[in-house]
């Protein structure tokens, strides 16, 4: 088993997003190094600053300060400016470094899992993953993760530059910056308490909207869309309350902050005014003028500037990490189901024998069906039986070689396969899930899928599947674009698309699920008619349904309610037994 | 100014207290927060001028200026949380109407010509809202505070060094101007392109789960995870460039206040020399104008987020717009004393958008009731049509159909895809309408789904749709009869009930429908003639048309 200790290396959330911050050390180091450049400058701002001032006062008479001198005022600043500017730039390059790998990271995941036999891994959720939940992590690798650690340094830089010259105001500021950094920890906990719940309320109501878009018509129809309206209204309503109360413990913290930078500022006016006052003589290296007053009081801010940033930036954090814990849920399920599949090349299907066979349901090593026992050979046609929850898809997916099994065996041309993961088993599978497959692309896509075959034989293939008057009247015929949920096609007329496919890429044994649940009476008929043309070609059906169909197709019925062919207690210890053969 | 607009207007208006006060607490928090820092600045320089000479130190009067710190500093931290909590409850009540209105404003149309596209649409809503949602967080309210500042900050300097304003004017026109136009004609126009980007990669990723046995079997996976990212990377490049020139114009702009801040320091060093100018007054100036230039900065995405916002608006509208085609009911009701119902349909003719041929022309037809009419004929011969113009989803170009109807109804329709909400089951059959439990437990029972239900976690309360229970292709138009049993309305539109059913059941069902509905007058479009009754008409669609 490979990759297991993936799941013991990304433990949480932050570990996962800092090793994917791996990827854009060097601009992060750059960007880090910018931000000490703009801390710099705004100390020598201060010095600058101080130094002319202090002249304008103590000296007489007064003399502007020289060219030279306002030359480098403009250089500060400017390259203050620029250091800002560059390490923004820096950030957007590392933030899509980082993005692409993560992408990568998952996909790679996702396509290893076969990710669509789990059915608690819905479409839309994983599709939401790979693409907007990391796309929005945009500000998060451009700005946050320089941040994180300038939040640290540039502070300690102001502390020091203002240590040089007084230990009252570098004390003042130390003392409220842990105790602002308490506080905003202690509020920051609470925050994300409320702001996971308040998460979910958002998601309950983009759930909301979407379903009550999707399924306008039943309300429609009977004429209650503003009593749905309404309902809507009252779960916005929910949706702001819990979202202000997020709000108020979240802002809080910003002011902790604000309070804390305030009052400091006011603190070392205050100490500064009073000391130059002549009110007491302390805290001084050797006795104060105002070149070191209003050095202080310019850099007491920016002691605090790098966390305010800091805490505007912190709701990036939280969605970054909701990331990284639906990606360590991908990464879970990968670690667990993950099986390396042995190489080798199977012969062309004449015949299959099934003997016991019991399906793997990813992680867990248990049957998901009663173990099933059959032979099929070229030409015939069998008929899965079963209402709903018997295992007839997960059945038909380890056939197909996408599922793992857990017991039994299956014996092409007489000889016992693993047909787990191979490409050459694959090459001889044709399979028509319950809802027909359609790409996002042109119908030539479709039906090609990479392969090259010229127009008339396409043609010839939907004709066979008795499609081909369907795709003459679609604008663009075989360069008509299926778009998001078939387009135009209904079900039926998808199922024809898919069925065009078989007859063109012409496997040697066909799975179907469930093929006419969604199509009426007279569309399935003729579906089954095309389906036997396929037949006599010498092609394998293996086909679930739970109606109950005309057996004069089928050959063989296999029911997978009927109590076992083997007794339980024997098909566990063989299943045990194959497990065991497995680890060896 | 579209629908839209004058109704988003309308909404800020009636939510006025609130985003008023949020307005009012953002100015005075900036000014507070500008003054504290140019006020500490000059206390400490007038202290240390006072100081040089103990006379003075005793004369100055430190209290006052301790006091106006320390007052800043509360007005800071209480106006900066007040500020913020109020804008937000001001956005959120707003966006809670919008969001509700303009569902409402979707709903009001039948969508059967043109379908709108699920994600495209969700996503767009969802961002739209957003989009509007800045449209006082991020343009009225910072626009608000930039020009209160502008004013402020130009007013404090024409007082203490008038000839300051010689550069001043010029700099702060151009920050708070000039720089938000350009930047906003910068960020709008590749806005919409990578919106169409970011679709086109979910898209992309949505097909390459939802296809997963498929691309796997045909060794196509590698191509598909290949295209999604490239077309991620394709998205992100005209993100960030999108980003350094927001960046780009940020950079000009801050350039263009060093200009600013070193000019006024420089001329007020020089006032000071003159003695036209304090010495604590020109360090006073000084970090105003730092901490000015701060608040200026954000001037820059004000006028595009307006301008998103306005446009989200326009869009939305454009979605709601559609309706103001107003496709008033197009069937026409007449009560009558009689106890029978009658659909007539009179010089009907109908052609779909965007296609040659029309479905319909002149046709002419009389349902009388009570009784069962089912319609037969092969898949495109137009019986879904007839059947949607009959529901009142499409309305004929010519002629008009008249709905007979005793009980003052218009008839209740059974769609061929029933749709499912994700809510309860009895949430699902009310449909917003009061039913009691007995009533529900008896539709069920005649469709026979009073077993399934009762076999189901939580009865009645369980949630059905996506993401929880979902039933099967049968059990769903069972569902969706049951729904039709309830509203018990005179005259009854079915749309293909039996598809996915088993023989034996739906054979079972419909003799008990038929007596069930035996004083209504019902229309049923069907492949499964064997459903039929013995006194029930069966009218095929090739004689409709003919005649």
């Amino acid at each position: 088993m490979k990759d297991n200790n993936h799941s013991d290396r990304f433990s949480t959330p932050v570990k996962l997003l800092s090793y994917a911050e791996k990827t854009a050390r060097t601009e992060s180091f750059i960007s880090v190094l910018l931000g000490l450049l703009q801390v710099t400058m705004t100390i020598a701002l201060a010095y600058w600053v101080a130094s002319h001032l202090h002249h304008a006062v103590y000296q007489s008479p007064y003399q502007l300060p020289d060219t030279e001198s306002w030359a480098y005022l403009v250089g500060i600043l400017v390259t203050r400016s620029l250091a800002t500017f560059l390490q923004s730039r820096i950030g957007n390059y590392a933030s899509i470094k980082i993005r692409n790998y993560l992408r990568n990271w998952a996909l790679e995941r996702t396509t290893r899992l076969n990710i669509r036999l789990f059915p608690r891994f819905k479409v839309a959720e994983v599709s939401n993953l790979l693409t907007s939940e990391i796309d929005k992590q945009f500000g998060y690798f451009a700005e946050y993760v320089a941040h994180r650690k300038l939040a640290v340094y540039m502070p300690v830089a102001v502390l020091i530059a203002a240590a040089s010259v007084n230990w009252v105001v570098p004390l003042i500021l130390l003392f409220t910056g842990p105790m602002m950094v308490v506080f905003m920890v202690l509020v920051g906990w609470k925050a994300g308490d409320a702001s996971r719940d308040n998460l979910q309320q958002l998601n309950r109501l983009g759930d909301l909207l979407t379903d009550r878009l999707k399924n306008l018509q039943p309300l429609q129809l009977v004429g209650t869309t503003e009593q749905e309206a309404d309902a809507l209204f009252k779960q916005s309503e929910n949706y702001r309350q819990s979202t202000m109360k997020v709000l108020r413990i979240a802002f809080l913290s910003g002011t902790v902050l604000e309070f804390f930078a305030a009052v400091s500022v006011a603190l070392v006016a205050v100490y500064l005014g009073l000391f130059f006052l002549g009110k007491y003589d302390i805290g001084s290296w050797s006795g104060l003028t105002l070149f070191e007053g209003v050095f202080l009081l310019m850099l007491a801010p920016e002691f605090y500037a790098p966390l305010r940033k800091m805490g505007a930036l912190y709701h990036q954090k939280t969605d970054a990490v909701t990331l990284a814990e639906h990606l360590i849920k991908l990464d879970e399920a990968d670690a667990a189901a993950t099986k390396e599949a042995s190489s080798c090349s199977l012969p062309d299907i004449q015949s299959i024998r099934i003997e016991a066979l019991v399906s793997g349901s990813g992680n867990v090593n248990r049957g998901v069906h009663r173990p099933v026992s059959f032979e099929l050979n070229t030409g015939e046609a069998l008929l899965l039986k079963g209402p709903s929850g018997t295992g007839k898809t997960t059945l038909l997916d380890t056939l197909a070689g996408l599922r793992t099994q857990v017991g039994g065996k299956i014996i092409v041309n007489g000889e016992v396969t693993d047909v787990f993961r191979q490409q050459s088993w694959y090459r001889q599978v044709g399979y028509m899930p319950q809802t027909a497959e359609l790409l996002f692309g042109s119908l030539r896509e479709n039906l090609t899928l990479g392969c090259h075959y010229a127009d008339e034989v396409l043609f010839e293939a939907l004709r066979a599947a008795n499609a081909e008057s369907l795709v003459r009247s679609l604008p663009g015929q075989l360069d008509y674009v299926i778009s998001d949920g078939g387009g135009r096609l209904s079900g039926g007329q998808a199922q024809r698309i898919a069925l065009a496919r078989v007859f063109l890429h012409q496997p040697s044994l066909l799975l179907l699920d469930e093929p006419t649940a969604n199509l009426d009476e007279q569309t399935a008929q003729e579906f089954m008619q095309q389906l036997e043309l396929y037949r006599r070609r010498g092609g394998m059906v293996i086909m679930s349904s739970h109606l109950h169909h005309k057996s004069d197709f089928f050959d063989q019925v296999v029911d997978l309610e009927a109590p076992a062919s083997v007794s339980q207690s024997e098909s566990e210890t063989q299943a045990k037994t194959t497990r065991e053969t497995h680890s060896l | 100014m579209t629908r839209l607009q004058k109704h988003y207007l309308y909404l800020l208006w009636r939510n006025k207290g609130f985003s008023l006060l949020g307005i009012m607490m953002a100015v005075i928090s900036t000014y507070a927060g500008i003054a504290l820092v140019a006020t500490a600045g000059w206390f400490i320089s007038a202290a240390a001028l006072a100081g040089l000479t103990a006379v003075t130190a005793m004369a100055f009067n430190y209290l006052t200026p301790g006091a106006i710190v320390r007052g800043f500093s509360m007005a800071r931290t209480a106006g900066r949380y007040a500020e913020r909590l109020t804008s937000h409850e001001a956005t959120f009540r707003l966006i809670s109407r919008l969001r509700s209105d303009i569902f409402r404003f979707l709903s009001s149309r039948f969508w059967v010509e043109q379908p709108f596209d699920r994600h495209q649409t969700g996503s767009r809503l969802l961002q739209d809202v957003q989009h509007v949602e800045s449209i006082y967080l991020s343009a009225i309210s910072p626009g608000v505070v930039v020009v209160s500042v502008s004013a402020g900050y130009l007013g404090v300097l024409g007082y203490f060094l008038p000839e300051a304003l010689m550069i001043a004017l010029p700099v702060v026109g151009s920050v708070v101007v000039i720089m938000p136009l350009l930047y906003s004609r910068l960020v709008i126009q590749p806005q919409d392109e990578l919106h169409t980007l970011r679709s086109t990669q979910w898209q992309t990723a949505s097909s390459l789960i939802s296809n997963f046995r498929t691309l796997v079997l045909h060794d196509r996976m590698v191509k598909a995870t290949d295209d999604l990212t490239t077309q991620a990377s394709r998205a992100d490049g005209l993100e960030v460039k999108a980003v350094n020139r927001q960046q780009w114009i940020a950079f000009l702009t801050e350039v263009q206040l060093v200009i600013l801040i070193v000019a006024v320091f420089y001329l007020a060093l020089n006032a000071a020399s003159l003695q036209t100018l304090e010495p604590a007054n020109a360090f006073m100036l000084l970090l105003l104008s730092l901490g000015s230039a701060e608040i200026l900065v954000t001037a820059c995405p004000v006028v595009a987020s307006l301008q998103l916002g306005i446009r989200a608006l326009n869009r939305l509208n454009h979605v709601a717009e559609s309706e103001a085609e107003e496709t008033s009911e197009p069937r026409e009701l007449i009560t009558s004393k009689a106890t029978q119902s009658t659909l007539q349909l009179s010089d009907i003719c109908y052609q779909y958008p965007e296609q040659p041929d029309p479905i319909f022309s002149h046709l002419n037809k009389q349902f009388k009731g009570p009784g069962w009419y089912w319609i037969t004929g092969p898949s495109g011969s137009g019986k879904s049509t007839l059947m949607a113009l009959l529901a009142g989803q499409l309305s004929a170009q010519v002629g008009h159909i008249q709905v007979v109807s005793a009980d003052k109804q218009f008839p209740a329709v059974m769609p061929q895809s029933i749709g499912v909400l994700r809510a309860q089951l009895r949430d699902n059959l009310c449909l917003h309408d009061d039913y009691s439990d007995e009533q529900l437990w008896q539709a069920l029972s005649i469709v026979e789904l009073d077993q399934w239900a009762r076999n189901l976690p939580q009865g009645l309360d369980t949630w059905l749709g996506d993401g929880e229970w979902q039933p099967s292709g049968g059990e769903t138009k069972r569902l969706g009869l049951a729904r039709i049993l309830l509203q018990d309305r005179g005259i009854i539109l079915l749309d293909e009930p039996s598809a996915g059913m088993d023989a034996a059941l739906a054979q079972r069902l419909f003799a008990r429908l038929a007596e069930h509905w035996q004083q209504k007058l019902v229309i049923v479009n069907t492949h499964q003639t064997f459903l039929m009754q013995s006194d029930q008409t069966e009218i095929p669609m090739s004689a409709l048309i003919t005649t």
